[in-house]
């Protein structure tokens, strides 16, 4: 009962989590520089799998996902979650979820 | 404490996912009033640029071109989705009021206008009476290049570009995924043209699959198939021809008159067609299907293409280079999983330039060809905004924006948005920028960008509401 009342608040944490507000206005000012491959990489694959629903990490279709921590971003991933389908490593290997983790997490530095 | 446990689980289960329990969010739900005053103060850009209103007060404008003395020229739309009729129009902008050059029949929407070697080139989108492509002289004359195009339906003749002595442009498909529905009903059509329904441009193979309804048309239930008219079933192996003109494709006409060709098909809504001067090259935007109708499909996002001469691009059974039954995302809540329209694929789909903004209604498109203004070689897409709930339901507003799209990488970046927390038009943050970016031109020296906006769409009780005297020219530029 313990555990699941610590899910239920992570779930809870993630979902407020997914409310705060980020700030817009560091892709116009060029941020995050993508300086590396793997952020490259990150970015480009950002685009292919995830950007339709989650415009620049905000909501779109979907919630804003800037502030859900990594380890449920990538259970979300593989598992999907209500509408959200999964991707499975066949579709997304791990060396690219890892890259757009990598993405993420330089978004959400930037647009603090 | 048993109490506490179920309170914290049904607060995660009513916060977290539950698309079903959950309200829509769109851009034109709001409740904000139907005036406009804007104001460039309310508009980010990137750092060096501009932005300030060339012209305000526009019914329904769509799209603009400029003529060889930088003459600047804005289409009205004549016809509006919530099935309002106004008379579409040409116009001049002069600096204290726009002049009409012409105005055209009760046959909207005017979708897009270029200009080349003294006319005006107009793509009237055909509501009542089919599309057509319009020729008209500075003095306002006209003749009509083309006619009887299958624009009666949700989508319409679309942006004329012209290239290599041809006229191309897009033609939208009547449905929103192949079968004519209840939502077709909803756009006004359906009752106008009860036997009007999407054109292959080959010769396809159906699989038979069949879609009950309500008989919009009559009493009781209807029967509908793809590619046919209301409440007409399909037969697994009916062979539905090909023909020219077709609905779902980019069509070329030369110039100088003759024969309708077929240069890509299989694309939903190809809205905004552009020419890559730099690459050389023909790409478009195209707008997604929407999560309603017999055959409601979910999350489909719009799509850059690079036009490929002869390619199927998939639609009505593929969305974005997937194809739907072997992505189960697609299937919409609540409805039935999506089985193939089609026996056999007419082709090999190609893949996406770039994925952009489920619902987001990515239209007129234009690409950067001067260093000056900067990014060169990007395309510069204008985002008309969700028209959620109708189209689907969504998180928060999509769109209502520019965006610019390096067509190597497919990366989408903000151009031009709107100041606040998240996305959504200026009436919706009752704030005094963009309403619904319609399409984008580059200026003839490529140093500025025109951005139509076509002003407030709201959404409300299931009803489409565009208010006129709201739409505005911008002009972006860098900064001296």
């Amino acid at each position: 009962m313990q555990k699941i009342r610590l899910i239920i608040i992570l779930a809870l944490f993630v979902s407020l989590q997914a409310a705060c507000h980020r700030n817009r206005t560091a892709a116009l000012e060029g941020r995050p520089v993508i300086n590396s491959e793997r952020l490259k990489n990150g970015q480009v694959m950002y685009m292919r799998y995830c950007e339709s629903c989650h415009p620049g990490g905000s909501a779109g279709l979907g919630p804003g996902i800037l502030g859900t921590p990594s380890f449920l971003k990538r259970f979300q991933v593989r598992h999907g979650l209500g509408t959200m389908p999964a991707f499975k490593k066949e579709t997304l290997p791990k060396k690219d979820l890892d890259d757009i983790i990598l993405y993420l997490k330089a978004v959400k530095k930037a647009s603090k | 404490m048993k109490t506490l446990n179920y309170a914290l689980l049904l607060a995660a289960l009513c916060s977290t996912s539950c698309y079903s329990f959950r309200g829509s969010k769109g851009g034109g739900q709001t409740t904000a009033a139907a005036t406009r005053q804007a104001s460039a103060d309310d508009i980010l850009l990137p750092a060096g640029y501009q932005i300030e209103i060339v012209a305000e007060g526009l019914s329904y404008p769509t799209a603009l071109t400029t003529d060889d003395k930088g003459g600047l020229y804005v289409t009205e739309a004549g016809y509006v989705y919530g099935d309002v009729f106004t008379t579409p129009r040409l116009l001049r902008l002069n600096n204290s009021q726009p002049e009409v050059i012409y105005s055209g029949d009760k046959n909207g929407p005017w979708t897009g206008v270029t200009y080349h070697d003294g006319s005006f080139y107009i793509s009237e989108g055909g509501q009542t009476a089919g599309g057509k492509i319009l020729k008209v002289t500075r003095d306002g004359k006209a003749s009509v290049l083309l006619d009887s195009l299958p624009g009666m339906g949700d989508h319409h003749t679309n942006n004329p570009v012209i290239w290599k002595d041809h006229l191309y442009f897009g033609q939208g498909t009547a449905t929103n995924s192949g079968v004519v529905g209840p939502d077709n009903a909803d756009f006004g059509w359906l009752k106008r043209f009860p036997t009007f329904h999407d054109l292959p441009c080959e010769d396809i193979v159906l699989a038979g699959v069949n879609f009950e309804s309500n008989n919009h048309l009559g009493t009781g239930k209807a029967n509908t198939g793809a590619y046919l008219p209301f409440n007409t079933a399909s037969r697994p192996g009916q062979t539905i021809k090909g023909c020219i003109p077709c609905s779902g494709a980019i069509l070329r006409i030369p110039l100088r008159g003759g024969k309708t060709e077929v240069v890509a098909w299989g694309l939903r809504n190809p809205y905004g067609l552009a020419l890559d001067r730099t690459r050389n090259k023909l790409y478009v935007a195209e707008n997604g299907a929407d999560d309603r109708g017999s055959r409601p499909i979910f999350g489909a996002p719009d799509v850059l293409w690079e036009v490929k001469e002869g390619a199927w691009y998939g639609w009505p059974d593929y969305v974005a280079g997937l194809s739907l039954k072997d992505h189960k995302g697609f299937k919409a809540p609540g409805s039935a999983p999506l089985k193939p329209l089609l026996l056999k694929e007419p082709g090999e789909v190609p893949k996406p330039v770039a994925k952009l903004g489920v619902h987001s209604s990515s239209n007129g498109t234009d690409f950067s060809t001067s260093d000056q203004f900067g990014f060169k070689g990007e395309a510069f897409v204008a985002q008309f905004g969700d028209m959620a709930p109708n189209v689907g339901k969504v998180w928060k507003p999509v769109g209502f924006k520019v965006v610019r799209v390096d067509p190597e990488t497919g990366v989408v970046t903000n151009f031009a948005i709107n100041k606040g927390k998240h996305d959504g038009p200026a009436s919706w943050h009752r704030a005094r920028g963009l309403e619904r970016p319609v399409s984008v031109t580059f200026s003839a020296d490529g140093k500025s960008l025109y951005v139509v906006d076509f002003g407030i769409m709201l959404m409300r009780d299931g009803q489409v509401l565009p208010q006129p005297n709201t739409g505005v020219i911008w002009k972006i530029s860098k900064k001296s």
